[in-house]
């Protein structure tokens, strides 16, 4: 079975520490959660934005795209790998 | 715009986003005591309290969250997200969302409900309004979350406010609850079990989608409200409990619990997406401001007076509220991390 979708972004993320645009973090995961609604990048953002107010992830680059929307690139941080080793270790694999 | 630029003005849409979350989920959890009251206050409820001291609160909280889960379960299947239940169970930080569910659902709604059982609709709402003042203490601890002077003044008015409000007790007719005082304690126990939920299923919704973790937590909360409250605590036995629910299912109590679990449900929906927004503590505070809104519906309601004393100490309540919330600009991160 599928990790929560919050869990399997964290995974994405910590074995990419350059960092992901939430577009290339759903590039990764549509196959695995296609069809499901939850799974898009505007709502890949919002998840990556709340991880990024508890310290989890943080944001190393900001720009606009074509559509004039702003666009984030999230790494993971130190204590979010201290956070994932304590609670959730199996993300680290 | 550059880069830093960008990302202040998004951070801003973000935390404005908790706030409003936040503050919503006051207004409507501020129906949920008219509704309890009048849930209580009509057969089979009236008469089953003599029963047992736990049977009424047990069994109106069970009817309130199923409703309030059945509420946030349409929520989350319009949203694609039912699957998510399922993959959350099989994770650690499932535990934590469940120690939550029990210690805030059956847990400390039935000390509230206790409080307005014994104590009546007004005092138990105000005392519970303190719950972010411990909540903040335990974030600061727990989440190590950031808590500066002016949310540490917040704090202190917050619990002054409660103090103020529960110590003059000449507005309300106290004689028509015998087992007052009894009430009141209720009404604390009720706060400190909100503020211990919340601080335990932020960390576990740094893992799980808020949504979903509320989602979660209503599931726990029926399961164990099914399987431990109401045969084992609800003091009427497995059989009495049942046919106690059964009784409720045709009577207007049924109503009323279902009304109350549906703008619970809906309320903590945005609970939730407010703590995980802005900080559990933030998120806290702005939920309180039910007490406020829960106050001015049940006095409109009830057309009771108030006395003035209640009023400023409401008011220094909801001024310590703002305090903890503190300055948008200033909360893009939530915790200590070096």
């Amino acid at each position: 079975m599928l990790m929560p979708l919050r869990c399997s972004i964290m995974q994405i993320l910590i074995h990419h520490p350059a960092g992901m645009t939430p577009s290339e973090i759903y590039d990764q995961l549509d196959p695995a959660y296609k069809k499901e609604r939850q799974c898009s990048p505007e709502r890949l953002d919002g998840h990556l934005m709340s991880m990024k107010g508890v310290g989890i992830v943080e944001a190393t680059d900001a720009f606009q795209d074509d559509h004039g929307q702003t666009v984030v690139r999230y790494s993971f941080t130190d204590y979010g790998l201290d956070t994932a080793k304590k609670y959730f270790p199996s993300l680290l694999n | 715009m550059n880069s830093s630029e960008l990302l202040i003005s998004k951070n801003m849409g973000y935390v404005k986003k908790g706030i409003i979350w936040g503050l919503l989920s006051g207004v409507l959890c501020g129906f949920l005591t008219i509704f309890e009251d009048k849930g209580l206050g009509t057969e089979p409820f009236v008469s089953a309290g003599a029963l047992s001291l736990m049977a009424v609160p047990i069994v109106f909280g069970f009817l309130q969250d199923l409703s309030s889960w059945l509420c946030v379960l349409i929520a989350n299947i319009a949203n694609g997200k039912g699957r998510e239940y399922l993959r959350a169970v099989k994770t650690k930080p499932f535990l934590l969302l469940a120690i939550g569910a029990i210690v805030g659902g059956p847990g400390a709604a039935c000390f509230y409900l206790c409080g307005v059982f014994f104590a009546g609709p007004f005092y138990p709402v105000v005392l519970s309004a303190t719950f972010p003042a411990f909540g903040a203490i335990l974030a600061r601890v727990v989440l190590k979350e950031k808590i500066d002077l002016r949310m540490w003044c917040g704090i202190l008015l917050a619990v002054i406010g409660a103090i103020v409000v529960s110590w003059v007790s000449g507005g309300v007719d106290i004689s028509a609850y015998p087992h007052f005082t009894l009430g009141i304690i209720f009404g604390i126990l009720a706060a400190l079990g909100w503020a211990v939920e919340g601080v335990i299923s932020n960390a576990g919704m740094d893992f799980i989608d808020p949504e979903v973790a509320n989602g979660v937590r209503y599931s726990v909360s029926v399961l164990f409200y099914m399987i431990i409250g109401i045969p084992f605590i609800s003091g009427i036995g497995l059989t009495g409990g049942y046919a106690l629910v059964g009784s409720s299912f045709a009577s207007k109590a049924l109503l009323f619990a279902f009304l109350a679990g549906a703008v619970e449900g809906i309320g903590y929906y945005f609970y939730y997406k407010s703590c995980n927004a802005c900080g559990s503590s933030r998120g806290m505070t702005l939920n309180s401001t039910y007490t406020a809104w829960s106050c001015i519906i049940c006095a409109v309601f009830y057309r009771e007076a108030l006395p003035v004393t209640f009023w400023i100490g409401l008011v220094v309540i909801i001024f310590g509220g703002f305090l903890i919330a503190g300055n948008p600009t200033k909360i893009f991160s939530l915790r200590d991390t070096d």
